[in-house]
């Protein structure tokens, strides 16, 4: 049986999709067999961040239709061995998704893959709530600012009361994700700070990508970012998924950039 | 030819607040014979007063263990010395739909810890010890039935949410998020952040107050009676504190 993750928001624009891509292919990196699922249907993102948008043929709404096999509409991931993607449809909305149909889809998923990272549309309507209704694990993803923590606040609330989890009485796994992190703005006053953040929403914080110039060019090149050693955000969501696996990982980059690469340099020295 | 002039556009009734001086007629403990003579001897030596006098039967004090008196029975002794039971108070015991059969009101049991101290402080003679102990003992037993009303959150009231606690109390042991919202027919205490709105005594219950650790609420209402967050950020923000009413004032002080 795999763990069901779905990385949601409530808010647009905050790095679900980036996220989504650099979780699934961290976990295929560790030797997960992974699948990423888009749930956005009708605004498909994932295979252009993924760099398979040219490869896609079938779509989920196919599969939920019955008008391709599970095995025809996955596509084989051709940088990060056991991971695959299983695109949403561009035609096609939210309504296209039916609970049985994804149910069928994620219950056959489920026998093939450890992992099934289901990336969720921003919104609370049908397409976010059926990323969300089978999923054992929530990874949240928040900006630093207040619009993106409150509606971040309000996807809690729907996974601990309208998920199948919370249905049966149990409750699902939450992380919290801070993304596009700007240490200088935060000690300038422009940003809430990470404390304020872990304060208001008062989940357990998997990790903190800072904004980052190679975030936007690796969404360009259809490469996730966290196939990029070099680049802070590419190490920060390496050590997330290390943290998702039980691993004790100290937060970083969470300080003004002087100050991070002049440890760099000391300890590239050492 | 006046009334003519009225018809129309005057109201036919209104409203109006008024305080009526009522007696109780307390219960210690029942039996049908011994009440009836009871009542009977005191109406023999007091007929100008019982004289259809309108009593409100309170049986908060009738021991916890004791079966409870039937109802028929009770009215006919009272209505049988001339008294004219018009409510009852402590009626958890009956079904409210059986009183209002009756034609009884149901008064609630309000400000009954400091009536009760109040009565104490003024018949120590007559008040034994025998007769004290089943008082306390009902306090006890309407404390446990107050207590299966309340409810208890332990997780986070996220933004969206709604909780709504009939008739008793609401305790969430974690944070009330901003636009969340938290409503109880009783009192409401939070062990975290207030940021959301926070309704207590929602059917009109005055003597309902909230508590926090951390008051930094959009609104806060207690009976109707609200303060939204601009007026609440001046005194005792992000301190833990309480409000209530004073009159038709919502106050707040600090914890």
């Amino acid at each position: 049986m795999a763990e069901i993750i779905v990385v949601t928001s409530g808010k647009g624009g905050v790095g679900k999709t980036t996220s989504s891509a650099a979780i699934g292919t961290g976990l295929a990196l560790r030797g997960f067999k992974t699948v990423l699922v888009d749930f956005d249907v009708g605004l498909r993102n994932l295979d252009l961040i993924m760099g398979c948008e040219r490869r896609v043929v079938f779509d989920l709404v196919n599969v939920i239709n019955e008008e391709a096999t599970l095995n025809q509409a996955l596509i084989r991931d051709k940088r990060t061995e056991g991971l695959y993607i299983l695109p949403a449809s561009q035609t096609r909305d939210k309504d296209a998704l039916t609970q049985d149909g994804v149910e069928r889809v994620l219950n056959e998923l489920s026998e093939m893959f450890d992992y099934i990272v289901c990336d969720s549309p921003a919104g609370i309507e049908r397409g976010a709530h059926m990323a969300l209704y089978f999923a054992d694990t929530a990874i949240v993803v928040t900006n630093p600012e207040v619009s993106s923590v409150r509606d971040s606040d309000r996807i809690l609330g729907v996974l601990q009361s309208k998920s199948r989890k919370a249905e049966q009485g149990e409750q699902v796994r939450e992380h919290l994700l801070l993304t596009r992190y700007n240490p200088a703005r935060v000690q300038a006053g422009e940003m809430l700070s990470v404390d304020d953040v872990r304060d208001i929403l008062a989940i357990p914080l998997l990790g903190v990508i800072p904004e980052s110039d190679a975030v936007l060019k690796a969404s360009n090149q259809g490469q996730p970012v966290i196939l990029d050693d070099q680049s802070d955000a590419g190490q920060a969501y390496q050590d997330a998924i290390a943290r998702f696996l039980g691993e004790e990982r100290e937060h970083r980059f969470l300080e003004v950039q002087r100050k991070g690469l002049f440890s760099r340099v000391f300890g590239r020295k050492g | 030819m006046t009334s003519d002039l009225r018809a129309s556009d005057t109201p036919l009734f209104r409203f109006k607040n008024s305080r009526v001086s009522l007696n109780e007629l307390l219960l210690l403990d029942y039996d049908a014979v011994r009440l009836r003579e009871d009542l009977a001897s005191h109406a023999a030596r007091l007929p100008s007063l019982f004289r259809q006098m309108p009593v409100v039967l309170n049986l908060e004090q009738l021991p916890a263990e004791q079966p409870v008196p039937p109802l028929d029975e009770l009215l006919a002794i009272c209505r049988e010395s001339e008294l004219n039971p018009i409510g009852l108070r402590g009626n958890n015991r009956y079904d409210e739909a059986l009183c209002l059969s009756h034609g009884l009101a149901c008064f609630g049991a309000s400000a009954r810890a400091e009536r009760d101290s109040a009565e104490a402080k003024r018949e120590p003679v007559t008040q034994s010890p025998a007769r004290a102990e089943p008082g306390a003992q009902s306090a006890v037993s309407e404390t446990a039935a107050a207590a299966s009303n309340t409810k208890i959150l332990t997780t986070p009231v996220r933004s969206g949410q709604q909780v709504y606690v009939p008739g008793g109390d609401l305790i969430v042991l974690s944070s009330v998020s901003a636009g969340a919202e938290v409503m109880a027919d009783g009192n409401i205490h939070v062990y975290g952040p207030l940021r959301g709105r926070a309704m207590a005594g929602v059917n009109g219950n005055t003597d309902a107050r909230i508590f926090c650790q951390s008051l930094e609420a959009e609104l806060i209402s207690i009976a109707g009676y609200f303060k939204a967050c601009e007026d609440l950020q001046s005194a005792h923000w992000e301190q833990p504190a309480q409000a209530y009413l004073s009159g038709t004032r919502l106050d707040t002080a600090p914890l």
